[in-house]
């Protein structure tokens, strides 16, 4: 796959990704302005911030505006927390991505331990432990893991910060704080990988090129891990992408069980006081990462499989 | 290297796979071992290397020069395979794993049993040797980007890399068109020649076994049945096992008149595209009515693309198509309806050709489409008593039939609307030599009674004898050589055929 | 056979106290009894009373209903949009399925809570919605699916021998595509009702599914977190609910999977 067109058809995907934003929330509510301050409100103070927010004119010309904005780092002014909206953006951007990339090398290294000691006895005590807790694990909801963690681990036993972040200038307490979100997040996941992973690498066990590996006078041990483990990982490169994307976006719960001022407790909190320009934001920047992510994990993809390299068939 | 096998006994879940087989092979020798798909012949590589398949369980002895390999511990196993027994298994597409170059692949092989010398350099010597060399191909070639027959020589260089004196090959040229075959086969034979190398080639084809090994052991049902000289059991089979596996699946059939008339199937300089990849190039060919007219040549040289074009499922990009006299496929046309009842086709896989959740009825019943009346208990069971089965079959559902049944339902169906052309797509590749025997019969006698025309399409031409009327031999998209079967077969001009005849095993050179 | 059977089990009572919960439930949830809160399990109470004294067995059930309703409604959607779009594309191909696959990759760019809160954010937050907003995301899931599983099909010789009998694509679709898809989609149907039950326990937890008085496990974990100190077992009890739920869905799934996948089944 060349990178060319995979390039052109990411920015059709953001373009269309704005598109639907915008509509759903500059045209859709209707009026902008007496839907952020609510039908009660005074019509003089909603003609007011109808002007201070520049929401009067024709929506063609406000999504232009906004676009050219975006492209130029000028994301607006936030109408609750009165600041740009861009250093919003990049204080949360410092506790959400710690937090998922933490959460996401906890779900892998897991993932991978599993998955190859769960497949090297296959039907034996250690895949049925791993396949079983693997197979709990996915149906507990990682807030509901949040809390009991909480209970447990901080009410309980004190070990850890029940929740809040101190920032970054106290660079300890800030990872200790995020010790526990990051195990609420990635254990989860970790168990959804640990399937996959050991689902694809069965599939890949059966395979003729694993008996070449095996007749070559390799182990059973080093025939899974050197050609096993890389085989298994291109089918569910897609979808790994896929969580960790979710992992940035998507912890907004437990950003909330544990007072965290991530990405996903802005959005939820703008939407709650209908900040509109800070929502637009937010989802325009977690939609980017997404399709950033999906991007870059194809390439990764076409660097594991030459397979996926060649420009044509 | 001596390889002794006593009483080698291989059950899974109590269930006998081998019963109780033995043989002894000395350095320098041969072994074929033959039989049918199922009767244990890869079993027994698998148990000789210890790599059987979890749940089963081998007992007997297998002795390799002063070692008792069944009972070794798995890390002195590890240390036989690669080092003292080489492997080589029957799919090239499969066997190499696909993350990897070729060069890293075989230098891996190189370096489990000698991880001080330097194991790249060794690798290019054996690819050399199985004439892989950079000159031919970079080592640091991906296998997606070999043919077919060099991911086998790639497989070769694997098993051979680190030496071994033992070779087990698991029928290594099946995979493969009968030239690729042909270069594999010299191949191996080269390996031997002036060295104290020994090898055990498993097959189910009995004639291929015979051009490479000294001895030949014939399984059937997890035993041997029968052993002995090459030549002697190709020339004197003695178990009746052994003689249906040798029988030439040819036919005698009434010469079919020429006939005066226009052809009933013509087709006129067609081309068909893939994407970018030109399947079939300006091909002209003529089916007369009540004729067969064979359309032979290697896998992936257009055979099925054009079938496919022939029976207007894929779009044409140049020509025309006509039957009975009537345009029928075209670029930009799409047959009527009527026209389609008299073109019909049977594919080669028997598993994938049918709904699997629909029963026989309901199969049977589809084609109804294309004619007036609706489908009686008593047309549907006499359709299938044609063919040779029976009325009770038909509430029965694809899976529960053996692969040669499921071919006679899928041309049960295809005569449902009455055709006059049978497109037959490699319809009797996939079955074993005696079914395959059966198939040809119905179709010669269906042939007889209905005066049914066939484009009978195979890659071998051994089944080709006695049965086809004219010949179209196809390379790369194009027909290289056409005419009568007669004059194809004793007189091949261009040099193609005349490889394509010498690589099949069933033809005897006259 | 015995995760088909447990997984049966579960959402059989899941389902049953759901639809009890309509009639019946063992106490009245709409009445509060503050001096009787937070009382601890007993004989008229199995699990206790949360802080306005209502009983915590009676909050599940109906939270069964509301979670269950929610996750097969959207699962409804996904199906009855989804899959005709996935056997469009399919049969058709060209620039009919360029159209619906782009589509498909423009939802599947917002993460699926993300999506969810933005719909309900617009449209605000209520039952109805929640079923709409998790719905939204089981379209492009079980259109990409069957669009993927009819591709192949559209490639096997029964269909080609159909084909060339000169059947319509949409004969062909019905006859040889659906039945085949059907059991793929009775497993992604039970794997998406299990990740209903989450996404509408996690929207009731930030505020934005059920209302009340609608009882749902997720408001009732966020009450209770703010209420752990006076007593844990209230975060303990909808939690457990929501993991045997998703649990008893992922169950049926792998269930069907081994009974129905045709690559199982000899």
């Amino acid at each position: 796959m060349s990178v060319g067109p995979r390039l052109l058809s990411l920015a059709l995907t953001l373009f269309a990704a704005s598109l639907i934003i915008f509509i759903a929330l500059e045209v859709a509510p209707g009026d902008v302005a007496r839907f952020m301050m609510g039908v009660e409100a005074d019509p003089s103070a909603v003609a007011a911030l109808r002007a201070e927010l520049g929401l009067g004119g024709h929506p063609v010309m406000r999504y232009l505006r906004w676009m050219a904005g975006l492209l130029t780092g000028d994301f607006g002014v936030s109408y609750t927390y009165r600041v740009p909206v861009s250093t919003l953006l990049l204080e949360r951007l410092a506790v959400s991505v710690p937090l998922a990339i933490g959460a996401f090398a906890l779900s892998l290294a897991l993932a991978v331990l599993g998955a190859l000691a769960s497949v090297r006895s296959k039907g034996g005590p250690a895949d049925r432990v791993f396949s079983g807790a693997a197979y709990m694990g996915i149906a507990v909801p990682n807030f509901w893991l949040a809390m009991m963690l909480v209970l447990l681990l901080s009410v309980v036993l004190g070990l850890f910060p029940a929740g809040g972040f101190p920032g970054w200038h106290e660079p300890g307490k800030a990872l200790w704080s995020l010790a526990l979100p990051i195990i609420a997040l990635g254990l989860p996941q970790g168990a959804i990988i640990l399937r996959l992973l050991r689902a694809s690498l069965l599939d890949v066990e059966g395979q003729d090129f694993m008996r070449t590996a095996r007749a070559k006078g390799l182990t059973r041990w080093q025939a899974l891990v050197r050609h096993g483990l890389p085989n298994a990982f291109v089918p569910i490169l897609p979808i790994l992408g896929l969580q960790l994307a979710f992992l940035i976006a998507g912890a907004v719960i437990v950003e909330t069980v544990f007072y965290l001022p991530g990405l996903g407790r802005l959005v939820l909190q703008a939407v709650t006081q209908r900040d509109l320009i800070t929502v637009k934001a937010v989802v325009m920047l977690m939609v980017t990462l997404v399709v950033l992510i999906s991007f870059l994990v194809d390439l990764l993809a076409a660097w594991m499989d030459p397979r996926l390299r060649e420009t044509r068939a | 290297m001596t390889l002794i096998v006593e009483d080698l006994r291989v059950s899974s879940a109590s269930q006998p796979i081998l019963r109780g087989i033995s043989f002894s092979l000395q350095p320098g020798q041969v072994l074929g071992l033959v039989g049918e798909s199922g009767s244990g012949k890869s079993i027994a590589l698998a148990a000789i290397m210890g790599l059987l398949p979890s749940g089963f369980k081998a007992s007997g002895r297998l002795q390799l020069d002063d070692k008792q390999l069944l009972g070794l511990p798995e890390a002195a196993l590890c240390q036989v395979r690669g080092k003292e027994i080489g492997f080589i298994f029957q799919e090239p597409m499969t066997a190499l794993n696909p993350l990897m170059t070729i060069g890293d692949q075989v230098a891996e092989a190189v370096a489990i049993h000698d991880p001080v010398g330097d194991a790249n350099a060794e690798a290019r010597d054996i690819l050399r040797q199985v004439e892989l060399g950079p000159a031919i191909i970079s080592p640091s070639r991906y296998p997606h980007q070999l043919s077919g027959g060099q991911r086998q020589r790639a497989a070769t260089a694997i098993a051979i890399a680190a030496g071994p004196q033992l070779l087990l090959a698991d029928e290594p040229t099946t995979a493969l068109d009968v030239i690729t075959q042909q270069g594999i086969l010299s191949l191996l034979k080269r390996q031997f020649s002036g060295s104290n190398m020994a090898m055990v080639f498993v097959s189910h084809d009995l004639a291929l076994v015979a051009r490479i090994a000294d001895t030949i052991a014939v399984m059937k049902q997890g035993e041997i049945i029968e052993t002995g000289a090459a030549d002697q059991v190709l020339s004197a089979p003695k178990h009746p096992g052994t003689q249906s596996l040798l029988a030439p699946p040819r036919l005698a059939k009434a010469a079919a008149a020429i006939s005066p008339e226009p052809p009933l199937l013509s087709v006129k300089n067609i081309s068909v595209d893939y994407g970018a990849m030109r399947a079939v190039d300006g091909v002209h060919l003529d089916v007369d009515a009540g004729t067969c007219a064979a359309l032979i040549g290697p896998s992936g040289c257009g055979k099925s693309s054009l079938a496919r074009a022939v029976m207007a499922l894929h779009p044409l990009s140049q020509g025309e198509v006509s039957l009975a006299g009537e345009r029928f496929s075209a670029p930009g046309y799409r047959p009527k309806q009527a026209q389609r009842r008299d073109i019909q086709i049977v594919f080669q896989d028997p598993f994938s050709s049918f709904n699997p959740r629909q029963s026989v009825r309901r199969i049977l019943s589809e084609p109804y489409c294309l004619r007036s009346d609706r489908p009686s208990d008593s047309a549907l069971t006499q359709a299938l008593e044609r063919v040779g089965l029976s009325g009770d079959d038909l509430e029965r559902y694809p899976h529960q039939f053996s692969g040669g049944q499921r071919q006679r339902i899928a041309i049960a169906r295809a005569l449902i609307p009455q055709p006059k052309l049978l497109v037959l797509d490699e319809a009797v590749s996939a079955l074993d030599a005696p079914v395959r025997a059966g198939i040809l019969g119905l179709l010669a006698q269906l042939q007889r009674e209905e005066r049914l025309a066939y484009l009978f399409i195979t890659h071998d031409l051994g089944l080709l004898e006695g049965f086809a009327d004219r010949v179209y031999v196809m390379d790369q998209g194009r027909i290289v050589e056409s005419g009568p079967a007669q004059r194809i077969l004793s007189q091949p001009k261009t040099r193609y055929t005349k490889a394509l005849m010498q690589a099949s095993p069933h033809w005897a050179a006259p | 056979m015995t995760a088909l059977k447990i997984g049966v089990f579960i959402i059989v009572m899941l389902v049953l106290a759901a639809l009890v919960s309509t009639i019946w439930t063992p106490h009245d949830i709409t009445q509060f009894n503050i001096p009787g809160r937070f009382a601890s399990p007993s004989l008229e109470h199995f699990l206790g009373t949360d802080q306005y004294g209502r009983d915590v067995l009676s909050m599940l059930m109906e939270g069964a209903r509301t979670a269950l309703s929610v996750a097969i409604f959207a699962v409804a959607i996904g199906l009855v949009i989804g899959v005709p779009l996935g056997l469009l594309a399919a049969a058709r191909g060209g620039w009919l399925d360029l159209v619906i696959m782009r589509g498909n990759d423009i939802i599947f760019a917002f993460p699926a809570i993300l999506l969810a809160i933005l719909f309900t954010a617009v449209a605000g937050p209520g039952t109805m919605n929640a079923v709409l907003a998790v719905g939204i995301f089981n379209i492009p899931v079980f259109a990409q699916l069957s669009r993927g599983a009819a591709r192949s099909l559209w490639q096997r010789d029964f269909v080609m021998a159909a084909k060339a009998m000169g059947r319509s694509d949409f004969a062909i679709s019905m006859d040889h595509i659906v039945p085949n898809l059907l059991s793929l989609l009775a497993i992604q149907a039970s794997v998406q009702t299990s990740l209903g039950v989450a996404a509408e326990a996690a929207l009731s937890y930030i505020g934005l599914g059920a209302q009340p008085p609608v009882a749902s496990w997720g408001r009732m974990l966020s009450e209770a977190q703010t209420l752990f100190g006076y007593s844990p077992a209230l975060m303990v009890w909808p939690g457990l609910a929501i993991v045997l739920a998703v649990f008893g869905f992922n169950l049926l799934g792998d269930g069907l999977r081994s009974v129905l996948d045709p690559r199982e089944a000899a």
